[in-house]
């Protein structure tokens, strides 16, 4: 069981701000020993990786590649060399994109849901845009918001080059069946590639067993620092690729006309790197394997739960995907009849010191399908419990009576 | 509720549930469409023009307090100004005549102002 008052403790935030932070599918707050591991580096280290001839820069690239081994390990990865750090999870996503286009030898189809977040959609949209061999198709969304496996059977053809899905929708918390939809792409020999920020904060991901080829997260979701994020491709896969970006670190010998490129992780990875970001993020993993990811799980579910049942009690609210009892991850998106997400949003904020989510999500073709101009979404993780949700509902009573029912516009 | 902050004031409030010069109008002379991508408000102004005089105007869309209630009163500042005054009009004139704080919401108070700039500059 997750002790929130201890885990409370730990956030600086909590501390120092009245606030119930309740959009952790934005980003997360930091606890204390990830922020201290971020200022180790500025105070003790301060050396760049893997160049220098020096003890600071000896200690900093260790610590830099043990890092990328505890990555590894917490998303049961066969070697580091398959862990590559992005500036975020749609770097990773535009990396795949850009690689796919140039060293794809299959030509057809690439699949992506209307469920996808715009980073899952337009670096597709990018690559297949003005190309004569590759074509972008969508995997409907049913009406509540879940992904229709069905027309993802039928849309996953023999010509299918990859499908790119997430694995919790940051609209609705629809989990898909990652590994199922694994096995039915590997069978029409598509590459798999997972969306993986709004899973990996509060959700074991074993990509051994579920069996995907590329897995893409954000640090900041996980209590991690901003501007890191996480590419994991299969290693004879990332061989293959060619790197998107050039620049220095990356390469092994450079003449005026020929290239050769280092190994993977470090192909993908030119220029200096966020060290102290990437250093901070074992910190952050610690943290949450100290907590256990499965209890996590057991934590935000449980919130997301209570969230789900007393919003339904309310008879002017409308909640968008999963029903109760059905399998959600960690969010809760509804609307309140006559209160606009945005007045909600900042009734909540004055209120009650409650900060939630109001637009559209950076998913617009999933709002779109369900017909909706826009909704409002909280979030939970470790530091959430049961009386944030009491002031959630108060502040909704509250912005209903102040800004209801009058006109909706 | 007495300790509580207002979240808007009276003036905006009452620009929200009763908004001035919503609907359509017969032949404008421009009509513009704004959208915001974070949350997907929509307001279309139309305009009227009787020389270099704004002789009608009028908006419709959907939207939260903050931009239905600044496309209202934005309607009523720039009915009769000249095109050269109304081109003059500020984000800041707009929120002093709201006289509410917006804060993180600038966005949702631009939607009309930035569908008047787009009208004034296809005069």
């Amino acid at each position: 069981m997750v002790n929130v008052e201890a885990v409370k403790r730990d956030f600086p935030i909590l501390e120092n701000r009245d606030v119930v932070y309740l959009d952790n599918a934005a980003t997360t707050l930091t606890p204390e020993p990830v922020i201290a591991s971020l200022m180790n580096y500025y105070r003790n280290l301060g050396a760049s990786v893997h160049r220098g001839i020096y003890r600071l820069a000896d200690e900093t690239t260790e610590k830099f590649e043990s890092s990328r081994n505890r990555v590894a390990d917490f998303i049961g990865a066969d070697s580091p060399r398959e862990i590559i750090f992005t500036k975020n999870c749609t770097e990773g996503l535009n990396i795949l994109a850009y690689s796919l286009h140039l060293w794809s030898e299959k030509k057809g189809k690439i699949l992506v849901t209307e469920m996808d977040h715009h980073s899952n959609i337009l670096p597709w949209r990018f690559m297949v845009d003005g190309s004569d061999r590759f074509q972008l198709d969508y995997v409907s969304v049913t009406e509540e918001g879940k992904l229709d496996l069905d027309d993802f059977g039928s849309k996953l053809t023999s010509d299918t080059v990859a499908v790119a899905f997430p694995a919790i929708s940051n609209v609705v918390g629809a989990i898909n069946p990652v590994k199922k939809m694994a096995k039915m792409a590997h069978e029409k020999d598509a590459l798999v590639v997972v969306d993986g920020a709004q899973w990996l904060p509060h959700r074991p991901f074993d990509v051994s067993e579920f069996e995907v080829d590329f897995l893409t997260f954000s640090a900041h979701k996980m209590l991690g620092p901003t501007g890191l994020g996480v590419l994991y491709g299969k290693e004879e896969l990332l061989r293959r690729m060619p790197p998107p970006f050039g620049g220095g670190e990356m390469v092994l010998e450079v003449t005026r006309r020929e290239v050769k490129w280092q190994e993977p992780p470090q192909k993908f990875e030119p220029g200096t790197p966020p060290i102290a970001q990437i250093l901070c993020f074992e910190s952050a993993l610690d943290y949450l394997d100290d907590l256990g990811v499965g209890e996590v799980k057991k934590h935000v579910d449980s919130l997301a739960g209570k969230a789900l049942k007393e919003l339904s009690k309310l008879p002017y609210v409308e909640i968008y995907g999963p029903t109760e009892g059905e399998p959600r991850g960690g969010l809760v998106s509804f609307n309140v009849e006559g209160v606009h997400p945005h007045d909600l949003a900042s009734a909540l904020d004055s209120l009650e010191n409650v900060a939630i989510r109001a637009g559209l999500h950076c998913a617009q073709p999933l709002h779109e399908i369900m017909g909706l101009n826009s909704s409002a979404r909280v979030s939970f993780y470790v530091y959430n419990d049961p009386e944030d949700v009491d002031r959630l509902i108060d502040g909704v009573r509250g912005a209903k009576k102040i800004l209801g029912g009058e006109n909706v516009g | 509720m007495l300790d509580k902050p207002k979240i808007y004031n009276q003036n905006v409030m009452h620009h929200y549930q009763n908004p001035h010069n919503r609907g359509k109008m017969e032949d404008p002379d421009f009509s513009v469409t704004e959208e915001n991508p974070n949350c997907g408000d929509r307001i279309t102004l139309q305009l009227k023009f009787e020389g270099r005089k704004i002789s009608d105007v009028k908006f419709e869309g959907h939207g939260c307090v903050l931009s239905i209630g600044a496309a209202s009163i934005l309607t009523q500042m720039v009915r009769g100004l000249s095109i050269g005054d109304a081109r003059e009009l500020t984000m800041e004139d707009l929120v002093d005549n709201m006289g509410n704080p917006v804060k993180m919401r600038k966005d949702c108070v631009s939607l009309s102002l930035n569908a008047l700039n787009k009208a004034l500059s296809q005069w």
